[in-house]
Parts: structure tokens; sequence; C-alpha cells
């Protein structure tokens, strides 16, 4: 996307959650690449996150860690707040944060259910909340919301309660664009399946990784740069028009 | 209220939200199909036991029974209640709900919590309460009930309403996954522009532009609610699965 010296998101500030780990460090990094400063979140993992930073300002960027629990509101406010004083308000919102959890229904507790809305879906609202009101005065601002396949169709390994989350952030997704689309805010959603980050990498027998690829028509699984590639575009002038969208990141798993 | 068939004769079915409204005329409808229902409610005792009359008027059975879905403990005594009283607990309607508008900036993370705890928890609740009671009758229904406010957005609806109805999708697609093999169906009714009570007080001209949107060129009833959700309660649809029925005389296609 970079042609030569020209960042296409330079000037701008970006907030990545969940990125010291998974999906969210390609994100981050692909954000920072383009000339973005990036606010790099984590929950708990600040080494992993000090790390993603370290990656992005060896190659000029700027980015600094963000430490809290997205579905806490006083945490998100805080660490909006430490990024907004750092390097201005958030022009990008990258709500990547999620967990899953892959469990039969007969497993499921209630708290379950509850913690892994509260981390998927309410802390995307929390977030979105935390910094629509300066977007919208400053008609500007790109919203962009990584769901899952499993919103789409339903999880069988992953959990009813990841699915029901991640169907619920997809339509917090379309109810936003509605809302804040006048104030020149876009609003899309990104929709990876099966995503080979480190810990799937290193936890797939050899058969599991044959069988899903299977089931994958383009032959390969996903990599967390395939869904930063999505997210980056979204970030993007390019994508101004662009709201409400959801691009599925799955290889084509999706329609197989 | 005559008897329409017979498909659901010896059936139990639990309707949540039932006192008033969308849940009224499927409680009211699955009865004339030969289900014994179950009326939920939370707080409308007297609209509850209206419809649970006019059950037994007609011949059926039915029983009132307050929970509120958001409450586990609350839940688990009312399925257990049900399948005492009525014998089993073979259709689950997850249609409690409520609506309330508000803008992202004004929305606070109680309302978001208090929506989610009744739309999305409550139907996840429900459902895994009669899970074990459909399992052992070897058949089970568990119908959702969402809102074109999940699947376009919602203006006026509050990201929280919106939000929580998307999620409802995905908990039913969840669930179809996981249970396809059970005999126990899962699917969804998705209401758009259906006049209920709480539509009073709207005025003419509120209305008419709404009608411009429905190419049906008139409202729907909550008996059209009904008339979907008797059908994927029957064996007819015992290969439907996963899927949404939009109710809306064309007007989600806009």
């Amino acid at each position: 996307m970079n042609s030569g010296t020209h960042k296409q998101l330079a000037g701008k500030t970006a907030l990545v959650t969940g990125s010291s780990r998974g999906i969210g460090p390609a994100i981050a990094t692909l954000l920072g690449a383009e000339g973005a400063a990036v606010g790099v979140h984590c929950h708990k993992s600040v080494s992993a996150a000090e790390e993603v930073v370290a990656t992005i300002e060896a190659s000029g960027g700027r980015a600094r860690v963000l430490q809290g629990d997205v579905g806490n509101e006083n945490d998100v406010e805080r660490f909006v707040s430490e990024l907004t004083d750092a390097f201005g308000p958030v022009d990008i919102l990258v709500n990547n944060a999620g967990i899953n959890h892959f469990v039969p229904i007969f497993e499921t507790t209630e708290a379950d259910f509850e913690r892994l809305v509260r981390v998927n879906t309410t802390g995307a609202f929390l977030c979105a909340r935390a910094v629509a009101s300066t977007m919208r005065d400053r008609r500007y601002g790109r919203i962009i919301n990584v769901s899952s396949d499993c919103g789409k169709r339903g999880g069988k390994v992953s959990g009813v309660h990841f699915s029901a989350s991640k169907a619920a952030l997809q339509g917090l997704t379309r109810s936003l664009t509605r809302q804040l689309s006048p104030f020149g805010i876009t609003v899309n959603d990104v929709a990876p399946a099966t995503i080979l980050t480190e810990r799937l990498d290193a936890t797939l027998t050899e058969e599991q990784r044959a069988a899903r690829t299977s089931a994958i028509p383009i032959g390969r699984m996903g990599r967390p740069e395939d869904v930063a590639a999505a997210v980056g575009f979204l970030a993007s002038d390019q994508a101004g028009f662009i709201t409400g969208a959801s691009i599925d990141v799955s290889g084509g798993a999706r329609i197989a | 209220m005559d008897r329409i068939d017979s498909t659901l004769s010896g059936r139990v079915a639990l309707v949540t939200g039932a006192a008033s409204g969308l849940g009224r005329a499927t409680a009211l409808r699955l009865a004339q199909s030969g289900a014994a229902v179950a009326v939920n409610y939370s707080r409308n005792q007297t609209g509850a036991e209206a419809v649970a009359g006019m059950i037994t008027d007609m011949g059926g059975r039915a029983i009132a029974i307050r929970a509120d879905v958001a409450d586990k403990a609350a839940v688990d005594a009312m399925v257990a209640n049900v399948v005492a009283e009525l014998g089993g607990c073979h259709i689950v309607v997850a249609n409690a709900a409520y609506s309330e508008n508000a803008t992202l900036f004004e929305l606070t993370l109680e309302q978001w919590n208090r929506m989610f705890d009744v739309v999305l928890k409550g139907t996840f609740l429900c459902a895994k309460a009669a899970i074990p009671h459909m399992l052992e009758a070897g058949w089970g229904r568990i119908i959702t009930i969402s809102s074109d406010a999940g699947k376009k957005g919602g203006q006026a609806t509050g990201p929280h309403y919106s939000s929580s109805k998307a999620g409802v999708l995905g908990l039913m697609m969840g669930l179809a996954r996981q249970l396809a093999s059970m005999n126990i169906t899962v699917n969804d009714v998705c209401p758009m522009d259906i006049p209920v009570e709480r539509w009073e007080g709207r005025s003419r001209e509120r209305l008419d532009s709404i009608l411009a949107g429905v190419p049906r060129g008139r409202f729907g009833s909550p008996a059209d609610i009904g008339a979907a959700i008797a059908f994927l309660a029957s064996d007819e649809a015992s290969h439907v699965n996963g899927t949404s029925i939009d109710v809306s005389g064309g007007a989600i296609l806009l």
C-alpha cells in the first residue's frame, strides 16, 4: 500500500485493541508502517506489547503501550486519554481485542457467556463511545471492528457465546454506521475465518492442519497479515465511501 | 378463537414475554395448533393471565409463569415448573425484549448491559435450560426473535438494541450447528414494521412514513409473526435449521 515516501496514514493516531498477540500485532505494525502513531493496547501482556512498539519504532514509526481491560469503562477512558495526550485525538479505532472459547453448549456457563460478551462486544462499544465524540467534532474517523465468520454462520467448535458475541459486534457495526456516518466517521467490519496465529500454529497437528486447509478454497490458512491488509485498506482514504460493510478474510471458506 | 390445526398436539411450548404484543400472538397461535403453552411474563401478570385464560377457554392447556429471563435461577425454576405442570418443554420461543432508543453518545454501560442481559443472555439461558428436556423427548425447537435493527442497524434504536439483536442471530446459528444432530432445530423470526402496543401514540405522519417503506403496502400484524413461528415449530419444518425468516412485507429488502 505504501508507495514511495508517501505514507497514507501520516499524521493520524490509531488505537488497536488487543494488539500484543494474535492478529493484533500485524494490524498495529501495518498502521505504524503507514505513518499512523499507534496505541498498542494489551490487557496484561505488557512485555509482548512493548515488543510490538519496538518493532514499529525500529521502522521509524511512533507507538506506545496502552494497558487495560476493554470491558471496564474507567480503564478505557484512561487509556484513550493516555493515547490522546501522547499523539493527539484518535482518528482510527480498531476493535480487535477478543477471546474465543471452544466448548459445546452443554458446558457453556452463564459466566462464560458474560465474559465473552464483555470483552468481544461491550469492549468495542466502550472503545467506540470513548473516541466517537472527538471524531464527530473533527468530522473524521475510522472505526474497524474485527469480528469472525462465526458471527455470520455460527461456530461449531467455537462456543455459541463466541458466535453470539461476534454477531453482536457485527450488529454494533451496522448500528454505528447509521449513527456516525453522517459525521464523517466510517464504520466497518473485517470477518476473519481461521487465521494461523503463532498460538494456533504451535498447537495444530499435521492432520488438523491438512483438514483445515482442505476446507479453504484458496488452499492455505489465513495469516495475521491478511487481516491487517483489509484493516489497512478500510483505514485509508481510498476507502472513504465504504461504511457499514463487512470484508470476509477467509480464503473463500466463508462460501465453501 | 378457534383451533386451526393439530400440528403441535402433545407439544409444550414456552413463550417468553408473552403477556402482550408478538409474544401474546405467538402463544395464542401455538395453542391454536394444539400446543400446551407456558405464557411467561416479568411484570405484566394481568396480561399473561388473560392470555392463558383465552387458551384454556378454547379448551387448551396453558399457565402464566413469571420469570426475569436475565436471572438464571428464575429461568431454571421456570423451566422446571413448566415441565412439572405441562409435562415437558419441547418448544422455546425466546421473545422477551424491550426497546429503548439512544445514540452512542448518550448510551450508558448500565443501559447496554441491561439490554444484553435480557435480549441475548436471556435467550441463551432459556435455550440452555430447556435443551436437556428436548434431548429427553428426542425432539426440540428453539425459535429466537431478532429484528431488522439487528440485520440493518436501525437509526433510532440504540446500539445496544441493534447489537444484542444481531447477537441473537449468531447465537441461533451457533446453537443450530451444535444441536443439529440431536433433532433440535434452531431458527429465528425477524419481525419488521409490526405495530404493537408500544406503537400507540405514534403520529399519523410517522406511521405513513414507515408504511411508505413497506413494499407490501400494509403493516404486518402480530399474527403474521405467530404464523411463521408455528411453521418453524411444526414437524413440517424439521429440515429448516439455522435460518432466519423475515416477516417484513418486503421491507427488509429496502
